[in-house]
């Protein structure tokens, strides 16, 4: 139910602190993800989400959706406290969370407006993994010797790899050579790291490679060769 | 125009420096020889044959002072926020004198055979000015370091027209919205300076740094190989996406783990090697 935010009244009692931080991330997040739980109010007042009623005041929403606290009013008080209580109790399952702030990450997402400080994501790198899921079969197979690669490139040659191609030239000044391969769907990669087959997005996708490096475009072959395209999660 | 001291030249094109423990850079030198050494980890007797063997090999070592992360760890051990401990007085801070005592050695030792070294950024502008003269006078020729949140733009300006190259430093407690504005306001002070070249103190280097041309960068993300984050690849400096699980290291397997330290090396190595192939085909004006 969409009520006028005019019309509400912040909990006079309430005690949960909201400092700027935390309403700028609830600001953050109402902007990008909308409103996906409504504030309970009795007779105007906020019981639960005076934050999301601060963040919403600050965003200049005009309304903001509320639904009537159905119960007693003996229970307000204690309502109101154990609703934050049994948030607070919740901890982070570390591997999860590292996990799917990797993938936001991949996507190319900010991450840093998730309500993490930078100091704190550099935390829980550091943070000692609960499980690796990995006995490293694809990381032996990977040949670590530093020097030239094995496999040769030239500018301007184009190699197949699989269903990817890998173009040699520059990908701001030799568009002709690179775009007449790029078709819908597939995934233009220019400046290719060595290990860019590797990668998730190589199943996805065709990717269209594009390196004006001999040496590096060669690592490139030299690390598909390795792993025999074998980049798929076991 | 001050110089400071080192091995660098003003024409080399982009560099990545791997800050890591002493150990991680021996076993990523092979891979990549550009890396940052804080002093702290020099404080083992042994210390000069690490850098003797690192220097020998024709590593580009920036020496850094170490002393964040002594502000840093006095600040965890007293319970007492990050902010509070950089501005106390440094003698108070556990374990500075060892340090400056180190650092001085360091300096003596081999200033002009490293890459560079990094001044003593702590304190306010005063304190820092104070520190770094004192160094001076006795033949020391450190890079100073600039923090954008904390000192002012006449301070930036000043170590511009005065210092052949500069640091800039804790751009991590800028927003990463702020930091591209702090980029780009540095870039812009810089013109007519005659500042040839500014390092980014633990800046990763991404696409970001495709837009702001600096001269070189340190961070210790190149180690995600054996963190929870894995090899994360990229094209054009930005993020591709991670690789499958069985790129990481097995736990447990001290063979695994070097090489997945030396995959990070490779990668950064390869990084730097794109970062610089970018800025050849897309130069600054």
């Amino acid at each position: 139910m969409a009520v006028p935010l005019e019309t509400l009244t912040p909990d006079p009692d309430n005690a949960r602190a909201h400092d700027e931080r935390n309403i700028q991330v609830i600001m953050e997040s109402l902007s990008k993800y909308g409103q996906q739980t409504p504030l309970v109010v009795r007779g105007g007042v906020i019981l639960k989400g005076n934050a999301t009623y601060q963040a919403a005041k600050r965003l200049g929403w005009p309304e903001i959706a509320a639904i009537p606290f159905d119960r007693q009013a003996e229970l307000v008080r204690g309502y109101k406290l154990v609703d934050n209580r049994s948030a607070e109790l919740a901890t982070w399952a570390i591997d999860v969370l590292k996990d799917e702030l990797q993938k936001l990450t991949a996507e190319g997402q900010d991450i840093g407006k998730l309500g993490w400080t930078d100091a704190e994501l550099a935390a829980l790198e550091d943070a000692v993994p609960e499980k690796l899921e990995s006995d490293a079969t694809l990381l032996n197979s990977l040949g670590f010797i530093a020097g030239d690669p094995k496999t040769k490139i030239e500018r301007g040659q184009t190699t197949q790899l699989g269903k990817h191609l890998l173009i040699c030239a520059d990908p701001i000044k030799e568009v002709p050579s690179w775009l007449k391969f790029l078709k819908e769907g597939d995934l233009f990669c220019p400046f290719p790291g060595p290990y860019i087959l590797q990668t998730h997005a190589a199943n996805k996708a065709r990717l269209i490679l594009v390196q004006p490096d001999p040496f590096i475009a060669g690592y490139i072959v030299d690390r598909f060769n390795e792993t025999d395209g074998r980049n798929l999660e076991p | 125009m001050k110089l400071t001291a080192g091995t660098w030249n003003p024409d080399e094109p982009f560099v990545y420096f791997l800050a890591a423990p002493l150990s991680f850079i021996e076993t990523a030198a092979p891979h990549h020889a550009s890396c940052l050494i804080a002093v702290n980890e020099l404080m083992r007797d042994d210390w000069r044959d690490h850098l003797d063997r690192l220097i020998d090999s024709g590593a580009k070592i920036l020496v850094d002072s170490g002393a964040f992360s002594i502000a840093a760890s006095h600040a965890r051990k007293h319970e007492i926020p990050l902010e509070e401990a950089f501005k106390m007085p440094l003698e108070s801070l556990d374990g500075f004198p060892e340090l400056m005592s180190r650092y001085k050695e360091v300096i003596d030792y081999c200033q002009d055979d490293v890459w560079g070294t990094v001044e003593v950024d702590l304190g306010g502008e005063k304190q820092k000015r104070r520190t770094r003269t004192l160094f001076e006078d006795k033949g020391g020729h450190p890079i100073p370091v600039f923090h954008p949140v904390g000192d002012s733009s006449a301070y930036l300006d000043e170590l511009l027209n005065t210092y052949d190259r500069i640091c800039v430093g804790n751009l991590v407690s800028a927003s990463r919205y702020a930091r591209k504005r702090i980029l780009q306001t540095i870039l812009e002070r810089r013109r007519g300076t005659p500042c040839r070249w500014i390092h980014l103190l633990g800046m990763t280097p991404s696409e970001v740094l495709c837009a702001f041309p600096f001269e070189s960068c340190d961070s210790s993300a190149w180690l995600n190989t054996v963190r929870w984050s894995g090899y994360i690849e990229k094209s054009c400096l930005r993020s591709v996406g991670p690789l499958p699980k069985n790129f990481q290291y097995q736990l447990g397997d001290r063979e695994s783990w070097n090489l997945g330290v030396q995959m990070g090396a490779i990668g950064a190595s390869f990084l730097e090697r794109n970062l610089r192939q970018y800025r050849k085909a897309v130069p600054y004006v």
